[in-house]
This record gives structure tokens, C-alpha cells and sequence, in this order.
């Protein structure tokens, strides 16, 4: 974990001057990440993991900045008062920069930066603890749909990513998101230790959180929603259960609304050969990300429609600002 | 009302004062969360209510306290206090424009007169030095951003 | 016994004069950055991280091991001599130790935090070396509202400590502190339904005010704020060390019981999921004013309200390892950090990860002893050295002071927003010196208000309203009658005493 700024201040340290690369027309030699999350947060590995993949390119002149709190509004402020015009600045984003700011008024939203390009994630899986007597997804909704209240589901903050995940679920099983009775956690450690002592019928969350209790056998998957099958989760996908729901705990970045055509266009092929370069490959196999590559239109267009589908979950559940 | 019960009626008038305005804001906040028996406004209800009865509490017993009761009350020069203040306020407010450095050094100048040693200038030297120390061994040693100020441009990478 | 083996398995790997060199510079670096005021164990681990970067799995995990319990070393130093709480577990630790330090015992002081924490940092690995699966086990038989009432209690300890020691103050400018601080601790958003309380639209009040903000604003910058206020002209030095250095028999002879009891209770509250180290370390200063034989001594120096919470923080450090190593559940945030580290590594602590890396997981274990031991040789000698700081001339010291609590606060999240908050929080401590208004309950009300509310709302949410789940539960019943006894007993006592003021009082 170096920084440029490090390795700038030893050099000032040991008194010699410091040089500065020639300005090349569009070929991006050094980058800027800003991230709305503090060291070891989900957005903070993305972003580290963009840095590692372009090192190995090569790239070696990348600065991460950590930026957390309030929701990654601070980080999104900063960024656009402090980044205008630089053409090496991005600002990584995730599912819940998106949903934040419709649950609580912000001064900015991700409206105020361009999303430029969506990289990798994680598809949302349910399990429950092994020997729970959920026997199956069928079993879980049949049960919801008998007695809502008595199904506890587990996941993380309120108004994010499992709380709109389930609230979709119950939609299409007929009911309405009121229904779902959704027991909030602060991080991912507490929604396990609520499936494993039992006080939650069911949790939701990315594979690699329960990654370990599933190989341990303490917690066992019902079903994922993903596309297709997972390769190393042996369970069905919400599709093939008849439930249309794909949802991801995506990482995308954005540059800042300054920022002209031709330098935009600059980093958005920057990450798109990031994307299909090997040591990329490699870092999503070691943490268990899949690609999700989308460039700037479809992502543009990504991004809205989930707004709007979240901002309709979130007026029912009666949790959306405005 | 003599001036030994002064400090304890006024704060717990405060105090009582500070448990109404929490109850009048506690009532903006949106309740009717299906399984949500309590709400998010009940807590703050009772801490706002709480706040009241023990102010009140307060006053009644300062109020009722006797002379012989009460600790020595010291003389208090509250300029250093004021001196103390305005640093941190100032750091607050310019430590990511002037970074680091500067602002720290003020503060330990400050504290140091706060406390009665008025050699201004041997205290700014050590504060100057003692702020690039801290700076250098987070920043270097364990990459910890602490601001630099003016100096940022120096060190950014851009083309 | 299988265990024995493995351990000692364990030690061969932790003892080879690589390892032990690693974990020497980790109990050292740990301790170094651990005594930063504001700086807590978890911040701690996460900045010294990335020193590790390249080193062998084994050689990393053993320099954790060692910074991990350097870093609960550290934070007690801090506290006891500057009154400035590194995080919440060493709040207790800064009462009554620096107290001691004011009365020039600093040095007792800090030997019998060090000497406690050593017992209690064995006694804890040792509970993590034989019971640690056993335990998590236990664990998860709790559920919401015996996690709530766990925090009810803790408290209802409250009730001890609402009064100023140094007098003056009533029972009810105790409750006014304890509100307050209920009061800080709901600003943010709400944890169940995401809803903004008392944030005014402020981006950086969304998250709350951070509990060491509050603890270095109300500890640090208020006592400062008081002294500037109070002895300011006169630019002498203070905390004269008086007599001799080291711990007298009495001292010894009050300690070690509150050593042993201290590490029984922070062992197992730590190792339960969102145990904490708040809980523990009140718990255990609130037995021990219980059980002494001069309770009116709390508040003023009693060595017993050191080496109690000391060895239960060290000891529930040891405990917030159980469930990480036996399931890969971090329980608190140095466990997370912990836990990051360890899939740096591409590891995954679990049942897995005993069985296919034992070596590790076990040299890690030994190297926790190990580091313990390095931790008493550092720190032992060193009280020496810390000692004389407080004989800086006081417009340094307290100069120092500002700088360091301005570092602490500020690397939190790097927003000025924080500085702000600390010198009101500051300004509020100082009010509250100079009226005799107790802090402690303040810090409490902070800490434990959000999850006590947490739990409440979880409980009966998954009870879907049932209030009676906190009774059919034994666990949460037994507590909860607990706290009741301890708030109804100073009620009931006060009751049966005639009030010999009152005639006077009624005459006025």
C-alpha cells in the first residue's frame, strides 16, 4: 500500500526535486481513486484491487484516498468540489452509494459525477443455518407467505442492498415489501452470527460472506441471484425458481461532470482493458468477484433503472426521502 | 439566590431546556415501521423527557443545597480557556487549507501561553518540530494522510 | 491431551529467533502506537498492517499477535497519565488510574495495569488455547434479548458511579450526564430503520459522534480546559512522584484478586458476539467497588479500579478471538482488522482453517503467550520512563496533550467535523468539571444507549411485539433481575436512612 505521496516525501526528504512525467495526449499513466469507505471497507478492496491490476500493468503512479462516512456522500462532496478538471481522478461507487441518498437527504448524490464504467461484484445469495427446518426457497416464501411476521430476514443496513433485495422478492411472491420483516445489522459478522444462533430465519448477503460457515457446514445456501448458476455454490438461482430477480452487490467508478469527451473516453478504455487483462482475472478469482463489466451508457443506464426500482421499494416501505 | 446555587440552577435549567427542544425534534421523526414496535422516535422521547425530569432534579437540589455542602468552587480564569478554544476552532477550520503543520503548532503555542509560558517563540519551534514529526511518521511510516496544505500540489501526479 | 500437543507444536514454530524478533518489533510498534491517545487497538492493527506485507504468513500472524496485545497494552498508558482514553475499553482504566497519577501513584498505577494485564492476557489465551470452540458454541445460544439485557445491566452499574467522588454533585446531575450521553449516542442514523436523528442535515453527523471523540473531548480537552482554567499562571509541573516506585505489598495484596476476577469476567464477555470491551471492563470496575472493603475510595485512586477493568479489557482482547479463530465471526473491530489481515493472506479463519493450517493458527496461539511475556519485559521498565513525562512542566505537557488529541481525532476519518465536535464535547467537560458533574455516565450512556436500543427493537421485531420474550428467556431474565437489584438497592437504602438534613431543609 504506497502511496504517490509517500514516495514523494522521502524524495523531498532526501532533498532531491520532484520530477514531473511529460503531459502525454491521452494515455493515462497514473490515477487517482477516491473511495467512500475506510480501509478494508467493500469499496475500499475494490479499489485497492484496481490498483493492484494496474500495477501489474505497469501503471505504478495510483493513489488511493479514503474518504468514509455518511454514506459515501463525503467522499462523492469531496470529489466534486476538489477533482474538477483532473483528468486522473475517479471515484469508485457501489449498490449502496446508489440507495443512500434516497433514504436520507444529502447535499449530493451520484448525480453530481458521470459514471463512467461498472467493473466487478458479487451476486446476492439467501441461506439459513443448517439444520434449520427451512427446507428450501419454496419452503421459505410458503412460510412468508402464511405468517409474514414469523420469517426473520437478516441482512445488512436498513435501506440497502438486502433490505431492497427482499422487499423484491416478496413483490413478485405477492405480497408487499411492508410485509418483509427485516432485521438490520450493522456489518456482515453480526447477519451470520443471527443465522447461526437462530434468531433470524433466513439471511441474505455476497457469497464470500458466508463462504466460510457454508464449507464449514454450519450455514447452508437456498438460493442465489445470479443469472446463471454460481460455479462454487451448489444452489439454484432465483430464475430458475420462478422468481425474476438478478441482484448484484456491484463496485463501478465515475469521473467527475467537468471532465471533456476525450479525457473521459481516456479512462473509460483505461478500465476497459483493465478488465480483460489477466492480473484482473486473477484478482477476481482470488476474492471471489465476478465480472460484471458494463461501459459508461449501459452502466448510465444500469444505474437508473435500479434507482428507479429502489426508489419505488423504498416509497412503499415508507423509507424513502422526498 | 446566593452564588454557590447558581452554577447548579443553570445547568439544570440547560439541561431541562436541552430535554424540550429533544422532545419537540423528536416529533419530525418518521414512525409506523410495520415490525417495528418501538420506532425511532421513542427512545428519543424518553432520552428528551429523562433530560427534563433530572434538570429539574438539578435545580431543586441546588436549590435546596446548604453551604457546607458544596465543593470549594475555585476561582476560574476562563482567557486561557477562550485562548484554547479559539486554536482548536482555528485548526478545525484550516487544517485541510494550511495543513498539518501549521495548525498543530499553533495549538501547542497555545496551550503553552494558555498555561503561563509566554516564550512564544521557543514554544512555536518546538510545536513546529513536534507537528513535522507526527507528520512525517504517519504519513511515511504508516500512510496515514494528515494534511498537507499549501504543499499539496507539490506532490500531486497528474498531467 | 490433543491440545497440549498441537500447542506445543505451536511454540516450536513461535519460538525459532525469526519469530521472535517479529513478534519483539510487533509487541513494541503495537504498544508504541497504542499509547497515541484516540488511537485504540483497532485503528492500531489497521495502520501497522501493511508493515507486513511480504513477510511469511506465520512470521505476519505472529507480529499481529504481538501489536494486537501491545496495542491494549499501549491504551492503558495514556490513561493513566494523561486522562485521555485511547478507546472506550481503557475509560474505566483513566478513573481511578489517573487518579493514582494525580496523587503521584502513577507508577503503581501503571505496574498493576501491566502485571494484570499479563495475568489477564494468560489467563484469556489460555481460555482461547482449551475452550474457545466450547465457548463460541455457548455463544450462540444467546440471542437479542439477552444480548439486551447484558447491556441493561452493564448500565444499571451506572448506579455506582453517579455520584462525584469528589463531591458536590447530586445523584441527579449524574442522571442529567447519563441522558446526555444517551442523547449523543442517538445522533445519526437510526440502526433499525436508517432514519437521520438529530444529524440537521449535517453529512458527517449521519454516522454519530464517535465514541473517542467524545472520550478524548470529555477526558483530554475538558481537563485541560480545567486546568488552564484553574492553576494556569502558575507554570509548575505536577504529579510529583511521591515515595517510592513500585507496587507495595498492599498495593499487590488489593491487586490480584481484581486481576482474576477481572480476566473471568472479560474472557467470556468477549468472546460473545458484540461483547465489546466497554461491557467487561464496567462490569468488572463496578464488582470491584462492590466488593471492596473502601468504596469510597473509587473515584480517588483505588488501585482495585485499575486492576480489575485492566485485566478484564486484556482479557476480553483474548476472548474477541474465540469466535474469530474457531468460526471466522469477528466480534468487535480489531477483529475485523484481524480478519482482513488474515484474507490479505487468502486465509479463512474457521473450523477450515484449524484443520488445514493448524501450524498457523496454533503458532499463532503460542505466539500470543510469547508476546505476553515481551509485553511485561517492555512495559514494566518503561513505567520509569512514562512517569517522568508527567513531570513535563505543565504548559507542555498540556500543549502535548492538545496535539495528541487533535491526532487521535483527526485520523479517525480525517474530517475537520470531528474537531469541531471535540472541542464542544471539550467545552461540556470543562462545565462539568467546574459543576461537579460526573463523566463517566456521559461515556456510558454514549456507548451502551445504541445497543441497548438496537437489541430492544430486534427483539421485538423477531418476537414480532411479544414483550415477554425478555422474560421467557432465562438468560435475559436473570440479568435483567440483576439490574433491577442494582438500581433498586441505593434506592431502597436511602429510603430506610432518616435524612438528617431534612428538618433543616423543611425549616428555610
Amino acid at each position: 500500500m504506497t502511496f504517490t505521496r509517500r514516495t514523494a516525501l522521502t524524495a523531498l526528504a532526501a532533498g532531491s526535486l520532484l520530477a514531473v512525467a511529460p503531459a502525454q495526449a491521452q494515455t493515462i499513466r497514473s490515477l487517482d481513486i477516491t473511495v467512500p469507505g475506510g480501509p478494508g471497507s467493500g469499496l475500499d478492496q475494490a479499489a485497492r484491487g484496481i490498483e493492484e491490476a494496474l500495477r501489474a500493468e505497469g501503471i505504478n503512479a495510483v493513489k488511493v484516498n479514503n474518504v468514509p462516512g455518511g454514506g459515501g456522500m463525503i467522499a462523492i462532496s469531496q470529489f466534486v468540489t476538489t477533482k474538477e478538471g483532473n483528468r486522473n481522478a475517479v471515484v469508485v461507487q457501489g449498490a449502496g452509494t446508489v440507495f443512500f441518498p434516497l433514504t436520507n437527504k444529502t447535499p449530493v448524490t451520484l448525480a453530481d459525477v458521470r459514471p463512467l464504467a461498472r467493473l466487478a461484484g458479487e451476486y446476492e445469495v439467501i441461506a439459513v443455518r443448517h439444520d434449520s427446518d427451512v427446507k428450501d426457497f419454496k419452503d421459505l416464501m410458503a412460510r412468508f407467505k402464511a405468517n409474514p411476521g414469523s420469517v426473520a430476514w437478516g441482512g445488512g443496513s436498513p435501506g440497502s442492498t438486502e433490505n431492497i433485495f427482499f422487499a423484491r422478492l416478496a413483490k413478485i411472491a405477492g405480497m408487499t415489501p411492508k410485509q418483509v420483516n427485516f432485521i438490520p445489522h450493522p456489518n456482515t459478522g453480526e447477519v451470520v452470527v443471527s443465522a447461526l444462533n437462530g434468531q433470524a430465519t433466513v439471511v441474505g448477503g455476497g457469497l464470500q460472506d458466508f463462504k466460510t460457515q457454508i464449507e464449514a457446514k454450519k450455514l447452508r445456501l437456498l438460493a442465489v441471484a445470479s443469472p446463471e448458476r454460481l460455479p462454487d455454490a451448489d444452489a439454484p438461482t432465483l430464475r430458475e425458481l420462478g422468481y425474476e430477480v438478478v441482484f448484484a452487490n456491484w463496485r463501478g467508478v465515475s469521473v467527475h461532470k467537468s471532465l471533456d469527451d476525450k479525457s473521459a473516453n481516456a479512462l473509460a478504455d483505461l478500465f476497459a482493458k483493465l478488465v480483460k487483462s489477466a492480473h484482473w482475472k486473477k484478482i477476481l478469482n482470488d476474492r471471489g468477484w465476478l465480472d460484471l463489466y458494463l461501459p459508461e451508457q449501459p452502466y448510465q443506464a444500469f444505474i437508473a433503472d435500479e434507482t428507479r426500482q429502489a426508489r419505488e421499494i423504498l416509497t412503499e416501505l415508507g423509507l424513502a426521502t422526498q | 439566590m446566593s452564588a454557590h446555587r447558581l452554577p447548579g440552577t443553570l445547568f439544570g435549567s440547560a439541561v431541562a431546556a436541552l430535554g424540550v427542544a429533544v422532545v419537540v425534534a423528536s416529533q419530525q421523526i418518521k414512525t409506523g415501521f410495520t415490525y417495528d414496535v418501538v420506532g425511532p422516535a421513542m427512545f428519543s422521547n424518553l432520552i428528551g423527557i429523562g433530560l427534563v425530569l433530572s434538570g429539574i432534579a438539578s435545580v431543586i437540589n441546588a436549590r435546596r443545597a446548604s453551604l457546607e455542602d458544596l465543593p470549594d468552587q475555585p476561582k476560574l480564569n476562563l482567557w486561557p480557556v477562550g485562548l484554547i478554544s479559539a486554536a482548536l476552532l482555528l485548526e478545525a477550520a484550516l487544517i485541510s487549507r494550511l495543513g498539518w503543520i501549521p495548525v498543530v503548532a499553533t495549538v501547542f503555542v497555545a496551550g503553552t501561553y494558555a498555561f503561563g509560558d509566554r516564550r512564544i517563540l521557543s514554544n512555536a519551534l518546538i510545536g513546529l518540530v513536534l507537528a513535522t514529526v507526527i507528520l512525517l511518521v504517519f504519513t511515511l511510516g504508516l500512510g496515514i494522510d494528515l494534511p498537507l496544505g499549501p504543499l499539496e500540489p507539490l506532490f500531486q501526479n497528474d498531467q | 491431551m490433543e491440545t497440549l500437543t498441537l500447542l506445543a507444536q505451536g511454540f516450536a514454530v513461535a519460538l525459532t529467533p525469526d519469530n521472535l524478533i517479529w513478534s519483539i518489533i510487533g509487541v513494541t510498534l503495537g504498544t508504541a502506537i497504542g499509547v497515541l491517545p484516540g488511537i485504540g487497538p483497532a485503528t492500531t492493527v489497521a495502520i501497522l498492517m501493511p508493515l507486513t506485507v511480504g513477510l511469511p504468513p506465520v512470521s505476519a500472524f505472529i507480529m499481529f499477535a504481538g501489536i494486537y496485545y501491545g496495542a491494549q497494552y499501549g491504551g492503558s498508558t495514556t490513561s493513566i497519565l494523561l486522562n485521555t482514553p485511547g478507546e472506550a475499553g481503557s475509560m474505566m482504566t483513566a478513573v481511578d488510574g489517573n487518579a493514582m497519577a494525580r496523587r503521584g501513584r502513577g507508577a503503581q498505577a501503571l505496574a498493576t495495569a501491566a502485571i494484570g494485564s499479563f495475568v489477564a492476557g494468560t489467563i484469556g489465551t489460555i481460555g482461547l488455547t482449551f475452550a474457545a470452540p466450547l465457548l463460541v458454541e455457548i455463544a450462540l445460544k444467546l440471542t437479542a434479548p439477552d444480548y439486551f439485557a447484558l447491556m441493561v445491566l452493564s448500565l444499571a452499574t451506572v448506579t455506582t458511579m453517579l455520584s462525584n467522588p469528589t463531591g458536590g454533585g447530586s445523584i441527579a446531575f449524574g442522571i442529567a450526564s447519563l441522558f446526555f450521553g444517551l442523547l449523543l449516542g442517538t445522533v445519526g442514523l437510526d440502526p433499525q430503520t436508517g432514519q437521520a436523528r438529530f444529524a440537521f442535515g449535517v453529512p458527517e453527523l449521519l454516522d454519530g459522534i464517535d465514541t473517542v471523540v467524545v472520550a478524548v473531548g470529555l477526558f483530554a480537552i475538558g481537563e485541560t480546559l480545567y486546568m488552564a482554567a484553574t492553576d494556569g499562571g502558575k507554570a509548575d509541573s505536577m504529579h510529583k512522584l511521591r515515595g517510592s516506585f513500585w507496587m507495595s505489598r498492599e498495593d499487590w495484596s488489593r491487586s490480584w484478586k481484581p486481576w482474576l476476577r477481572g480476566a473471568l469476567i472479560g474472557f467470556p464477555i468477549g468472546a460473545i458476539p458484540a461483547g465489546g470491551s466497554e461491557i467487561p471492563t464496567v462490569l468488572s470496575y463496578t464488582l470491584e467497588k462492590k466488593l471492596s472493603k473502601k468504596p469510597e475510595e473509587f473515584g480517588l485512586g483505588a488501585i482495585e479500579g485499575v486492576a480489575g477493568p485492566e485485566a478484564a479489557n486484556n482479557a476480553s482482547a483474548a476472548g474477541a478471538l474465540s469466535p474469530l479463530l474457531a468460526l471466522g465471526l469477528p466480534t468487535s473491530s480489531t477483529a475485523a482488522v484481524m480478519l482482513a489481515a488474515f484474507q490479505q493472506y487468502g486465509l479463512r479463519p474457521g473450523p477450515l482453517l484449524f484443520e488445514s493450517n493448524s501450524s498457523l493458527i496454533w503458532g499463532l496461539i503460542a505466539s500470543l503467550y510469547i508476546g505476553n511475556v515481551f509485553l511485561l519485559v517492555l512495559n514494566l521498565p518503561m513505567v520509569g520512563v512514562w512517569v517522568r513525562l508527567l513531570s513535563l512542566p505543565k504548559p507542555w505537557l498540556y500543549g502535548g496533550i492538545l496535539v495528541l488529541s487533535s491526532l487521535g481525532v483527526y485520523s479517525l476519518n480525517g474530517n475537520a467535523v470531528d474537531l469541531v465536535i471535540l472541542w464542544i464535547i471539550g467545552m461540556v467537560g470543562f462545565v462539568m468539571r467546574v459543576i461537579g458533574v460526573p463523566i463517566v455516565p456521559c461515556v456510558l450512556g454514549l456507548i451502551l444507549g445504541p445497543l441497548i436500543e438496537q437489541q430492544l427493537r430486534r427483539s421485538l421485531a423477531i418476537s414480532q411485539g411479544d414483550w415477554t420474550v425478555f422474560v421467557t428467556h432465562p438468560v435475559s431474565a436473570f440479568l435483567l433481575l440483576v439490574a433491577l437489584a442494582f438500581v433498586a438497592t441505593p434506592i431502597i437504602s436511602s429510603l430506610r436512612k432518616p435524612k438528617p438534613q431534612s428538618a433543616v431543609g423543611m425549616t428555610r
